[in-house]
């Protein structure tokens, strides 16, 4: 049986264990890079860069996750609060005027088409789509984790996936 | 439990098909990033110098007492002046002592 979060979160905390520590960052390593890169746009190296600032943060912190929320929404707080203060530090430039994905040969859009996408997106609608659209993660966590009342979430969740939906149907509908 | 849930919806079908990113690589590097253990070492050889402390000074009186003698008895039988013999001593404690900590800290 495995050995849950908390767990290994104690283990850690009792004696300094760097195993325990090293499979939190392989259970959670992907949701939080994922996240960071619908965040980002689809940059896979900054938002790499994000993510192991966000696991040095937990570390340094870890004492402070009392178990209240799941380690996942504590780990994902970070993760934003980190892309947050990087593009205070360096604001992100005016999105690009919306260009459709290129439809693939079977009439799928990768993963490249969907950071151009999301870079067409006002920050908070990405934000939101891009917590809201993580794995397991409710609205009402969503929010919580952003410091928005939940209405504002929803308002900016319908808003951008309207948009999304408007340049996949160009995407996918438009001139070959 | 979650109202986001839209059977069909293409933007979830998108979002759902982002990769599961999972490589030992980026768990190395983060590993590679972390302070130092914390060593207990400095701690232990406080706690044993604080106890051998305590302990000189329980019996130092005696001790000095025994060493005088010692250094008084010892350069006659020697030949040795005092200044030197207190000197090899001191030298010899020294030495003792920095094999120790070398010995420790290796």
């Amino acid at each position: 049986m495995p050995v849950g979060d908390a767990e290994l979160v104690a283990r850690v905390l009792a004696g300094d264990d760097r195993r325990a520590f090293a499979e939190l960052v392989r259970r959670h390593q992907s949701a939080v890079r994922g996240l960071l890169r619908r965040l980002t746009a689809g940059d896979a190296a900054l938002a790499d860069d994000l993510a192991q600032e966000t696991f040095l943060r937990a570390w340094r912190s870890l004492a402070s996750w009392r178990g209240e929320a799941r380690l996942s929404s504590w780990l994902y707080r970070i993760a934003y609060n980190g892309w947050a203060s990087q593009v205070r530090r360096a604001p992100e430039p005016e999105p690009p005027e919306p260009a459709p994905p290129r439809p693939a040969a079977d009439g799928a859009i990768d993963r490249h088409d969907l950071g151009r996408a999301l870079a067409t997106l006002r920050e908070e609608e990405r934000t939101a789509l891009a917590l809201a659209y993580g794995r397991d993660v409710t609205h009402e966590e969503a929010a919580a984790i952003l410091d928005w009342p939940l209405g504002t979430l929803k308002t900016h969740l319908l808003r951008g996936r309207e948009k999304l939906r408007r340049i996949l149907a160009a995407g996918l509908e438009g001139p070959p | 439990m979650n109202d986001r849930h839209e059977p069909r919806d293409p933007v979830e079908e998108l979002f759902a098909r982002e990769p599961y990113l999972d490589d030992a690589g980026f768990t190395d590097r983060v590993l590679a990033r972390l302070p130092a253990r914390r060593d207990p070492r400095p701690l232990v050889l406080g706690l044993a110098v604080a106890t051998a402390a305590a302990l000189a000074a329980a019996v130092l009186p005696d001790l000095w007492r025994l060493l005088l003698a010692g250094l008084d008895a010892a350069p006659a039988a020697l030949g040795l002046p005092p200044a030197l013999a207190l000197a090899a001593v001191a030298l010899a404690g020294a030495a003792l002592l920095a094999a120790g900590l070398l010995a420790w800290t290796d």
